[in-house]
């Protein structure tokens, strides 16, 4: 369980973004909201990336502040147009997740060929097509032992054929393994996913059940 | 001037300048700032002379406008390969003798600082009566030019080849640690501005180094030290920038501040270690190499945590590193470089652990 309380976040002093609270249980979120809504940065908030103020608590006891490292562990993250440094290979960052979230081995394996990208991950990333680099990116967010996977616009760049990989990974980590899902996308996969979800709209600087 | 070398200009050797204006500002203050008006003119002579007179100089001299041809060449690369700039391939319609003329004009203008040297040089050479010495200087950089247009209008003519440094292909055979990713940023994207960095700073230490002294004294090489690890601020702002721009995934990653502080250390040690050695082989007592050693990482891990504290903002490090030298300077002198190290670890964790994960670069 995710629970978000008196949040508020402001760049440069405007503010973006308030939710006096909202709590997520065990489930597939659909984050929805036009344009520069937030919903980004309610992901972004959600994943440690942005500061804001108030409170971020997974399972009522696990702080995004108070416990930096535990949090980080459980809540994994995917951008929407992912940057990583162009000279590093796919492995690098693989290698990098693998051992921070203290993922097992053989599933890490199971990912890359689930999205099929062994064969270019000891290239440089600078040499990857947008679609590529967002595959990589995708496997790095299922890695470890989440609770919690947020993906932004996880359709985003993404060729046909790995629409359905990833929304049976969304399925089975979702019904195995409990995880929870946030998504953001502009893309009406509801139907093409079966996926069983429940919508959030982020407008009006706030973010609410449908 | 024609259409064709307009939009080149505007495109590739503008943001050139725009993008390296605090490393030219650095080479300029390192060559015309450090020296009294008056002996401007006898300084550049003498240093001219030098290069004429003594091939090891020259060698010197032709290797560094080599590495910044090159590096400049990476820019134009990257400028070309840039999606918003797709639409100069449209230039692969007119022939490629036009095409090399107007890329050659791009590599000339930024080439432009070396070729004021190299004139200005070249005539000494003439003057000295070492006319061969003067062509080879032109030749030289007329050459580098050339090539370095030939490889440019091979880029324009086939996107796909040259896309990725010849660093980033370099496999290593264990699993890169984090401490690498620098490293790797730093060979592969600010190549020029590391090089000039260390020689300046070698050239700082190796310089304090000479001094005669009459007995040991460790505060005059830990002098030297300080010009040279403070010439590394503009290396740091560039990590910083990177960090920014390209390590955001890095937050999410569950590794406690400390551990990441200790990694920061550990790179900020690596990129000491020539310096470290430079003491070991002008023998310095060892238990003053690790004190001077300890004091480096100290500072470039104050300079690179305050630029979380100042937003990034360049002026005002500039301000603050000004401030930080001039102290750093005074207390070295009173022989309290320990307790400068202990303040500089000590506040540099402090503001790592505070700004890490709230620092958002402020994108305008």
């Amino acid at each position: 369980m995710l629970n978000l309380s008196d949040i508020t976040k402001k760049f440069n002093g405007q503010l973006i973004l308030a939710i006096p609270s909202l709590t997520f249980g065990n489930g597939i979120f659909w984050i929805r909201g036009g344009n520069g809504s937030g919903k980004t940065t309610l992901l972004k908030m959600i994943a440690g990336l942005l500061s804001c103020e108030g409170t971020i608590q997974l399972d009522g006891s696990i702080d995004i502040q108070k416990n930096a490292v535990a949090y980080r562990r459980y809540v994994n993250y995917a951008e929407a147009e992912p940057l990583f440094p162009s000279f590093l290979s796919g492995y690098d960052l693989i290698h990098l997740f693998e051992k921070t979230k203290q993922a097992d081995k053989g599933d890490v394996v199971r990912l890359i060929d689930a999205f099929n990208i062994q064969s270019y991950l000891a290239n440089p990333i600078g040499t990857y097509s947008s679609g590529m680099v967002k595959k990589l990116s995708l496997v790095l967010a299922f890695i470890g032992q989440p609770k919690v996977i947020l993906l932004d616009e996880p359709l985003v760049t993404l060729e046909d054929r790995a629409i359905p990989v990833l929304l049976a990974l969304i399925n089975t980590y979702h019904r195995e393994r409990n995880v929870t899902f946030l998504l953001t996308s502009h893309q009406l996969f509801e139907h093409e996913a079966q996926l069983s979800m429940q919508s959030i709209l982020v407008k009006d600087k706030t973010a609410c059940f449908q | 001037m024609f259409p064709i070398s307009k939009v080149l200009n505007r495109v590739v050797v503008a943001p050139f300048y725009k993008q390296n204006t605090g490393l030219l500002l650095f080479i300029f203050f390192i060559m015309f700032g450090m020296v009294e008006g008056s002996q401007l003119f006898y300084y550049h002579l003498s240093l001219m002379t030098g290069i004429v007179q003594s091939t090891v100089f020259l060698s010197l001299v032709l290797a560094l406008w080599f590495v910044y041809a090159i590096k400049s060449s990476q820019f134009v690369m990257s400028q070309l390969a840039k999606p918003q700039n797709a639409f100069l391939y449209t230039l692969t319609a007119v022939p490629r003798a036009a095409q090399l003329g107007n890329v050659f004009v791009v590599h000339v203008l930024i080439h432009l600082p070396v070729w004021l040297y190299a004139t200005a040089t070249s005539f000494v050479a003439v003057n000295q009566g070492k006319p061969a010495i003067g062509f080879l200087i032109l030749a030289y950089n007329l050459l580098l030019c050339l090539a370095l247009s030939f490889v440019s209008v091979q880029k324009l003519n086939h996107p796909t080849s040259f896309s990725i440094s010849l660093f980033s292909r370099v496999k290593l055979p264990f699993k890169k640690p984090v401490l690498l990713f620098y490293v790797s940023y730093i060979f592969n994207n600010v190549l020029l501005i590391f090089m000039v960095t260390k020689l300046f700073s070698y050239l700082s230490l190796f310089g304090f180094l000479q001094i005669p002294l009459d007995h040991y004294e460790n505060r005059v090489p830990m002098i030297g030290f300080l010009i040279g690890v403070a010439a590394h601020a503009v290396l740091i702002f560039e990590i910083r920038t990177w960090e920014d721009n390209y390590l955001l995934f890095f937050k999410n990653l569950p590794i406690a501040i400390a551990t990441r502080f200790v990694g920061l250390a550990g790179m900020y040690a690596l990129l000491v270690t020539p310096e470290m050695l430079l003491l070991i082989t002008n023998h310095v007592h060892l238990l003053d190499v690790v004190r001077t050693g300890a004091f480096g990482i100290g500072l470039l891990l104050f300079l690179h945590t305050m630029l979380y504290r100042l937003q990034m903002n360049m002026d005002r490090y500039i301000q603050f590193l000004l401030v930080t030298f001039l102290l750093s300077f005074a207390l070295i002198l009173f022989g309290l470089s320990w307790l400068l190290t202990i303040i500089y670890f000590a506040l540099s964790f402090y503001w790592y652990k505070k700004y890490f994960y709230s620092f958002e670069a402020m994108k305008l």
